[in-house]
């Protein structure tokens, strides 16, 4: 799935042209982004997709995990046709897989391995993925939140476009919090996808739940994952409740849906 | 292989390290496992989990890759990590390239020579 190389000016692609179009042509260079997901909801793709707008916008990226080894990031990705793998090769992209302490460590006055890294390949774009395995740090929320702000300001000095992804627990149903660690605070834009009971089917959701300084599509629109990674569909008209997490169609709906 | 000459030329054991290395499962095991996963960032002991092994196991393996240069290691807050020399891969490959090459052109001349 192609989008537009040029993006208004100022702006980062999302590598989704749905939510490019929500957001009025993407990311603001330079901020903090938090993708916000039930298990499941894509939040890894649209990582992927924000990485290859980034090749195509000649934006290197910064790509950090925990979890999965590279081995299984550039299969997974080649999968849906990106080859992560000759775009490292080519300088474009950089792989790290590390601890979640090693990305907090050094945040004082001596680079750490992100600042590195992001050298190495003169990275505009930078994605964590996620941070949920921040959890196994085992540290007090408040003492969590002290290390986070730190970090984006560590990536705010950097001036690279981040994209950062935190797992929400809940399955449907309206979300209690997004994280423990207030992390939508500490960002410029959150990206919500959720899941939504429609009429005892599961479907995918994105909201654009904060934009700082750009106006935007309010709406919650469905997404579809497939073969190619994410698409951005239309919105839940005449669909009700959509946010308790079980919506149904309106009554002139269902009563169109009759006749 | 310009590149190869070059690479003998800033890693003089590299044809010393070739065929050591072939020889030792740990030292393979975890060459194979950076060639794959080039950005992997770990402690020994994080690397051991990774490899399904022990840090014990590891250890003098590890270090000879430290000493070739194919592993670097980095003071990252109050821990060391290992961190994969990407140039130093280029070589590595560049120069096994041509010690295949070299291995099957001398297979083909000694053939040779018996018929
Ligand atoms: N080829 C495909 N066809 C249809 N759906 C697919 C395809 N590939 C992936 N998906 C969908 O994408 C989802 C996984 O997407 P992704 O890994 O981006 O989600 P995530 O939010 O990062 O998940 P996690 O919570 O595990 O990190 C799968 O659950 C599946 O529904
Ligand atoms: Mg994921």
């Amino acid at each position: 799935m192609r989008v537009d190389a040029d993006s208004p000016k100022g702006r980062a692609s999302t590598g989704v042209q749905g939510l490019d179009r929500m957001l009025g042509g993407g990311f603001f260079q330079g901020d903090a982004v938090l993708v916000a997901g039930s298990p499941g909801t894509g939040k890894t793709t649209l990582g992927l997709h924000f990485t290859a707008a980034g090749v195509e916008a000649d934006e290197p990226t910064v790509y950090v995990t925990f979890e999965y080894l590279p081995q299984q990031i550039y299969r997974d990705a080649n999968a849906k046709g990106w080859d992560l793998k000759s775009w490292e090769e080519d300088g474009k992209v950089r792989l790290l897989c590390t601890t979640p302490d090693m990305v907090l460590a050094e945040s004082g006055a001596k680079a750490g391995i992100l600042e590195d890294a992001i050298r190495a390949v003169g990275a505009k774009r930078l994605v964590i993925d996620s941070m949920t395995h921040f959890e196994f740090l085992g540290m007090e929320n408040h003492e969590m939140r002290t290390q986070l702000s730190g970090l984006m300001n560590r990536l705010r000095l950097l001036g690279v476009t981040t994209v950062i992804t935190h797992e929400i627990a809940e399955i449907v149903g309206p979300a209690v919090r997004i994280s423990e660690w207030g992390l939508e605070f500490l960002v410029d834009t959150v990206i919500l996808l959720r899941y939504v009971e429609l009429e005892g089917e599961l479907v995918k959701a994105c909201n654009v739940l904060k934009f700082r300084g750009g106006d935007h599509d309010r709406r919650y629109r469905r997404v579809e994952l497939g073969a190619t990674g994410m698409s951005i569909e239309a919105d839940f008209a005449g669909i009700e409740d959509i946010t308790r997490g079980s919506a149904r169609r309106t009554v002139q709906e269902r009563a169109r849906g009759l006749i | 292989m310009p590149e190869a000459d070059e690479a003998r030329g800033r890693h003089p054991d590299l044809k010393k390290l070739f065929e050591v290395w072939m020889d030792n499962e740990t030292k393979l095991m975890i060459t194979v496992f950076f060639r794959n996963n080039p950005g992997v960032i770990e402690t020994l002991e994080g690397l051991a989990v990774r490899l399904g092994t022990t840090p014990d196991a590891l250890r003098d393996a590890i270090a000879d890759h430290v000493s070739i240069g194919l592993l670097k290691e980095r003071k990252v807050g109050d821990k060391t990590v290992l961190v994969y020399d990407r140039d130093m891969r280029m070589d590595m490959e560049a120069f096994i390239a041509e010690e295949i090459k070299r291995r099957m052109r001398d297979q083909q001349s000694e053939q040779e020579d018996q018929e």
